[in-house]
């Protein structure tokens, strides 16, 4: 803004394009100017109406058929709540002013609310059809569905939104959207580091705020359901919690003393919903068959990253497919086909208990091992969150995070006992044919004890 | 000087940084995991251990998410833990209750990098967050931007990380030519 004249006319245009509403089941209304309808109304983001947001859950939890549509509304409804609140004037401290101080100024306060707004609505652009399940081994080298969100954030169709009065800057709203780890930007600006916290951050990102109480609603699963109203009003921009009397200045988001147990249910619903939903075994064996039908389906065996093709892509297309081959052909892609739509799925057989675990470093590798010597590497497959795994971009743990608490910033797990011993949620089984779940647990209880004894390494990548 | 490149086993990786946990923690650290992951970024970009993690100039200084993910996972295998302790501090890392399996199958690694554990444990050890913010920035503006001279590597500290005074950034700037100085690779 360079003068008041430009200022009094960015207000005016604001006025006259009017604000518009829609009905959504969490957030009672979301609400949307005509600028963002513009984005809302793009073949991109109209795409998202045909990406589940669950990928395949609808198979185990049959009213999971949300999908990415409104979750991205609900996202950017919840960030504007988000910056509002801790951008309030009593609420930012001299430091928090010093090294970000476009949120003390009223204009470019407005500038980053439209941007985080925009990146928030633009966050999920990227999804591959039934979201996270293809990803991983479907993409070319150096592509995911961030850098897929990246490009289109950059792309002709929503640039002319970007150059319109009060132009915005694509760079920065697909920092914002997708992180600065995932944008080719190796050192990104305060503001940009702190805003991005507001919709990908690891404990109080939005993003996983209305994930949760979506997905829990649209699963029918309690467990995710949480006083966000009550979180939101409680977060701060806070400098982090010290290490034995040193501390760095950097602020990071956090609550006040008040919204501990807000935050409590918001990390106990997360641990909840992925035992419950996300790691579901069957849902995860589902994604598994997916990745294996689309290698097959998939002009070799790849998702399009030229943006044609990839808008052309939806579940629409893999479930016509699925449904073809399943019902058409013997051949593999009808048997991969099959284990979906006719419910063909593996069967989990193993999941290792703590004895195991004290018995060797990786027993299931060790297992899964075996049993591909035993029945052939096509009847078994190997299911675990590793570090590499792209279905999973957040801290198994509950993450920990500064409290206010008698007007010093100290640390979530330092005044909660709760957080302290909120386990980690993970997944690592392995699963068999339909047709040889009976004889594999068998042979598993009379193997078990030699193979785990066996000084294996497991080091065979689950599949 | 040469970045590492060559790709770890995922096994080797989290044994690497399991000893690095034990290490820094015998030389005294706090060890939460903002000090792990400014020592993890000279043990990379300094001694140049080939650790498969990515670093940007993010929170507090140089920062991995990839490295933020291994820790995750550790923790869920056991490999490490986290130690509570009296607030208002945070947690601190240690060696989980499976940490002697992973020593037992894979020490070997660690091993190999002994001397790289242990020159950036000795140095980097007795130091804080602030200090090693200031350090671990240090080492990235020299890694990644064109200035050359102390002061315009201080000068350029400031620049992207406004709470560095430049006085104590040009100190840090010193401080990381010695050590590169002294680190000679075997």
């Amino acid at each position: 803004m360079r003068d008041v004249a430009e200022r009094d006319l960015f207000w005016e245009r604001g006025m006259r394009r009017g604000i518009y509403e829609v009905r959504d089941p969490i957030h009672t209304f979301v609400h949307f100017d005509a600028r963002e309808r513009d984005v809302i109304n793009s073949r991109a983001f109209q795409r998202l109406r045909h990406i589940h947001q669950l990928g395949m859950s609808h198979f185990v939890y049959p009213g999971a058929n949300h999908t990415r549509f409104e979750h991205a509304l609900g996202v950017m409804e919840l960030a504007a709540r988000v910056f509002e609140r801790i951008t309030r004037d009593d609420l930012l401290t001299d430091q928090v002013r010093d090294l970000v101080p476009e949120l003390a100024d009223q204009y470019q306060r407005e500038h980053w609310l439209r941007t985080l707004r925009m990146a928030a609505l633009c966050h999920d652009l990227g999804h591959l059809p039934f979201s996270h399940a293809a990803e991983t081994e479907l993409l070319p080298d150096g592509w995911n569905h961030e850098r897929l969100t990246v490009e289109l954030i950059h792309s002709d169709e929503l640039a002319h939104i970007w150059e319109d009065s009060p132009p915005l800057n694509p760079d920065e709203i697909a920092k914002l959207a997708v992180g600065p780890s995932q944008v080719n930007d190796s050192s990104p600006k305060n503001v940009e580091a702190v805003l991005s916290e507001v919709i990908t951050g690891e404990t109080f990102g939005v993003d996983r705020i209305d994930y949760l109480i979506r997905d829990s609603y649209h699963a029918g699963v309690a467990y995710g359901r949480f006083d966000h109203y009550r979180l939101i009003d409680t977060l701060q921009l806070l400098p982090p919690a010290p290490y034995h009397g040193d501390r760095s200045q950097e602020p990071a988001l956090g609550i006040e003393r008040g919204g501990i147990h807000s935050a409590e249910a918001l990390l106990l619903a997360r641990y909840f919903m992925f035992k419950q939903v996300y790691f579901h075994h069957v849902r995860r064996i589902y994604d598994i068959h997916l990745q294996d039908f689309m290698a097959l389906w998939l002009p070799e065996g790849r998702c399009p990253v030229d943006l044609d093709g990839f808008l052309a892509l939806t579940d629409n297309e893999v479930t016509a497919g699925l449904l073809d081959a399943a019902y058409s052909g013997g051949d593999e892609l009808g048997e991969h086909a099959r284990r979906i739509v006719c419910r063909r799925h593996f069967r989990r057989v193993y999941e290792p208990s703590r004895e195991d675990l004290e018995a060797t470093l990786d027993p299931t590798g060790e297992i899964y091992a075996a049993l591909r010597n035993r029945f052939g590497s096509e009847a078994v497959r190997h299911d675990r969150i590793t570090r590499a795994s792209e279905d999973i971009s957040e801290p198994l743990e509950a993450p920990e995070f500064p409290v206010l608490f008698d007007e010093q910033s100290v640390s979530s797990v330092g005044v909660s006992d709760v957080l302290a011993k909120v386990p980690e949620a993970t997944v690592d089984c392995i699963y068999v044919h339909p047709d040889l779940r009976e004889e594999a647990r068998e042979w598993l209880v009379t193997k078990k004890r030699d193979i785990l004894g066996g000084g294996g390494d497991g080091e065979d990548e689950p599949t | 000087m040469e970045e590492a490149t060559a790709k770890m086993n995922p096994h080797e990786n989290a044994a690497i940084v399991v000893e690095l946990v034990r290490r820094l923690r015998d030389g005294g650290s706090w060890c939460g995991a903002t000090h792990l992951q400014k020592t993890a970024y000279f043990l990379k970009h300094l001694t140049q251990v080939p650790v498969d993690f990515d670093f940007i100039l993010y929170k507090h200084g140089p920062f991995s998410f990839d490295l933020r993910g291994e820790l995750s996972y550790l923790l869920a295998q056991g490999l490490l833990e986290r130690k509570l302790n009296e607030p208002p501090y945070g947690p601190s890392l240690r060696p989980g209750p499976r940490a002697h399996l992973l020593a037992a199958r894979h020490g070997a690694a660690a091993d190999r990098y002994k001397r790289e554990i242990e020159f950036v444990s000795e140095h980097l050890a007795d130091k804080g967050v602030v200090e090693l913010e200031k350090l671990g920035t240090a080492l990235w503006v020299t890694l990644n931007t064109s200035a050359t001279t102390a002061e315009e590597r201080a000068r350029e500290m400031v620049h992207r990380k406004p709470h560095i005074v430049y006085a104590e950034a040009l100190e840090a700037a010193r401080e990381v030519d010695r050590m590169r100085a002294e680190w000679t690779p075997a």
